[in-house]
């Protein structure tokens, strides 16, 4: 009886004595390089214009500290892409190719990768036929069966600048011509920067093209 | 027994104190054994080859040094072995040349009086300056003892001064005089830096019987104060001899007093043999010791010796405060025993209930007297330590907190913050295990005490009833005489 509770005392203290120490403590903090957080950045996959404003942010288990918090934001190409405040890019270079652009969130000695798609998308599309300067209906002069006719497209993106490298939006346009049979669309004409028909029998048909978002249509005439 | 020892002795000692005044450099006779002193050389020689050292003590005030040896500590320390070892010890320090040693080693101003002395068993008190520059160089405590007696100093030179050289002395027991056997007096040897000087400085020694050194009727150990008179002043220097240094001395003359006891009366063998065992290697075991003692006691008791009754008895009780004897024990020996006891608390506390008082740390040492300073100790140490365990830790989630909020704009950076944190806690954690292990300790401790309390209690509780006393039977042992006591 003695020894039992003996024993169930010096348990009972060092039972005690073990709830009263302080675990390990967890490394979570953000700025840590020896923490065990795991960070993340989340925000838009792609810019689809010049001038376009990219916010991101970081997505944190367990979740960051309250407060702000001192985090540079930098991308692997200042030209293009420019960090404008915390978390915020704006556009500065693009075009209709789009390429892999990489952006850093530094946490003191920690760094947080992402990799983005930096590129042009055509908001609106206007075809013309003629010249450069002197636009003229793609209707207005029938083609004769056999002729080929360079439709030349307008392509804006979504802050009204002009897509640059208009010969890859043109690689992802899509074209149906309405009135099969009178005009066919080459595949040649989108690394001139143009949409190329050749007119293949007698008649009046719509061609209609989509380039990314922007959608438009001419009026084209075979005459025999 | 006084009268019967003073019966013994011989009559050719000089009692050399009785009339203070100038003392012999040489006895003036010897003393011879009488007839309760028979054997008394082959005794002490046996002491020698087989026992454990005698009893010598040495002790002073700021002017003179006495050291108190009994026939046995005068044999352990008579060999030139002893002094030699001092000299050669003290060579390099004091730039000794070599010529100085042997003389030193043989240099024996006492071998008169220790051969007139030999036959009777006598306690010399050498009394000599005090080693004030002293050079502790000797080649151990026992060959400065052994050079002392011989009154051999070593230490830096001093000039010769008449008020710390040695005159005459007196022994007085309770304030009266003591008589003494033989005194004589002998130059002081001072061996200083570059030699050895005789500037006519002198040492003493007395000899006394032992029974100055006995114990009162009640066991209450006497008030011995030795006077000593400088060559100059009147006054004396008065020394008072720790009453453990006079227990010592009577314990160490006990057996022999046991054996001339069994001289007269053959049944006291027993008691002398059971004596003779307790000075002699191994040492037996407490309750063997414990017995001889108690049987010695009883035997003293019923042969008229009071004083070495109640001196064994106050021994025992000592560590047996709770000893008490059954009906069966002469009354002599109960009655001495309760007048003798030391205050003690003689029940025991149930285990569960220490260990519940034990939840304040200290509180089962508290339990028992002249156990405070301890359970005193076991409540601050748990306190400090768990204190000390607190700061840290709140030290550690301050800064741990600092680390959780830290945003990347001050210093120290994260991890020297995590870095303090971990620190923190881990000292944290190890008072507050300190404050837990010194508490649990403790615990234990007061349970392991009490249930020893307890057990000690139940050992010496109602000794010598019939059912349970046992023999005491000498038995021969290859390495000396053995004795069994069974209770």
């Amino acid at each position: 009886m003695r020894g039992r509770f003996r024993g169930g005392f010096i348990a009972a203290l060092l039972l005690a004595a073990a709830c009263d120490l302080q675990a390990p403590y967890a490394r979570t903090n953000p700025f840590d390089p020896g923490g065990t957080i795991r960070m993340r950045i989340v925000g838009p996959d792609s810019s689809h214009a010049l001038g376009e404003r990219l916010r991101f942010a970081i997505e944190a288990e367990p979740a960051l500290p309250p407060g702000p918090l001192y985090v540079n934001w930098q991308s692997d190409n200042p030209a293009l892409l420019v960090s404008a405040a915390n978390g915020e890019f704006v556009v500065l270079g693009a075009s209709a190719r789009f390429t892999e652009l990489g952006i850093t969130a530094t946490f003191g000695e920690v760094p947080v990768r992402r990799t983005i798609l930096l590129g042009q998308s055509a908001d609106s599309l206007r075809l013309a036929c003629g010249t450069i300067a002197v636009p003229a209906a793609c209707d207005a002069t029938p083609m004769t069966v056999g002729a080929t006719l360079d439709v030349r497209p307008r392509l804006v993106d979504a802050f009204g600048n002009v897509v640059r490298s208009p010969s890859d939006a043109l690689a992802r346009a899509v074209t149906a011509v309405r009135t099969a049979g009178v005009v066919q669309v080459l595949p040649d004409g989108a690394a001139a920067g143009v949409i190329r028909l050749r007119a293949t029998a007698a008649g009046t048909s719509w061609v209609v093209v989509r380039v990314d978002r922007g959608t438009d249509s001419v009026r084209v005439v075979v005459s025999p | 027994m006084g009268a019967l020892l003073g019966l013994a002795l011989a009559v050719h000692a000089t009692l050399g104190a009785q009339a203070p005044g100038p003392v012999a450099s040489a006895p003036e006779s010897t003393l011879v054994a009488g007839l309760r002193d028979t054997g008394f050389v082959a005794w002490r020689d046996g002491f020698a080859s087989r026992a454990r050292l005698g009893t010598s003590f040495l002790f002073e005030d700021e002017r003179f040094a006495v050291l108190a040896l009994t026939p046995v500590a005068q044999d352990a320390t008579s060999p030139d072995s002893l002094v030699r070892a001092a000299a050669v010890g003290c060579q390099r320090a004091l730039d000794l040349p070599p010529e100085v040693l042997e003389p030193l080693a043989v240099l024996r101003p006492w071998v008169a009086f220790d051969s007139a002395t030999r036959a009777r068993p006598v306690v010399a008190l050498v009394i000599a300056p005090a080693e004030r520059r002293r050079f502790d160089c000797h080649a151990g405590t026992l060959a400065r003892i052994a050079a002392f007696a011989r009154g051999i100093q070593f230490g830096l030179a001093a000039p010769y001064d008449r008020t710390a050289d040695v005159g005459r002395a007196e022994v007085r027991r309770d304030g009266l005089l003591e008589p003494v056997v033989l005194a004589g007096h002998a130059p002081l040897t001072r061996v200083v830096t570059g030699g050895v000087v005789r500037d006519g400085t002198g040492h003493l020694r007395l000899y006394l019987a032992p029974e100055t050194f006995a114990p009162t009727a009640e066991g209450r150990a006497p008030r011995l104060e030795i006077h000593v008179w400088d060559a100059v002043n009147d006054e004396p220097d008065i020394l008072p001899v720790p009453e453990r240094v006079v227990r010592a001395v009577w314990q160490q003359m006990l057996p022999w007093r046991a054996r001339q006891l069994a001289v007269v009366a053959p049944e006291a063998a027993d008691a002398a043999v059971a004596l003779d065992r307790l000075t002699r290697w191994p040492l037996p075991p407490r309750a063997e010791t414990r017995g001889a003692m108690l049987l010695a006691a009883a035997t003293f008791g019923a042969h008229d010796d009071p004083a070495a009754m109640s001196a064994l008895l106050a021994d025992v009780l000592e560590y047996h405060p709770c000893l008490t004897f059954s009906a069966a024990v002469p009354p002599s020996l109960r009655e001495m025993t309760q007048v003798l006891r030391p205050p003690a608390r003689c029940t025991s506390i149930p285990l569960p209930m220490i260990a519940l008082r034990s939840l304040v740390p200290g509180g089962g040492q508290a339990t028992s007297p002249g156990r405070r300073r301890l359970a005193l100790g076991s409540f601050v140490g748990t306190g400090v330590a768990y204190l000390a365990g607190r700061t840290a830790l709140a030290a550690s989630r301050r800064t741990y907190d600092a680390y959780r909020t830290y945003a990347g704009n001050s210093q120290p950076p994260a991890d020297g913050l995590f870095a303090r944190a971990e620190r923190f806690r881990r000292i944290g954690n190890g008072f507050t295990l300190t404050a837990g292990a010194v508490w649990g300790a403790a615990t234990l401790e007061g349970l392991h005490a009490e249930w020893r309390h307890a057990r000690d209690i139940a050992e010496v509780t109602a000794l010598g009833d019939p059912r349970t006393v046992g023999r005491v039977r000498p038995t021969v042992d290859p390495r000396g005489i053995g004795l069994a006591v069974t209770w």
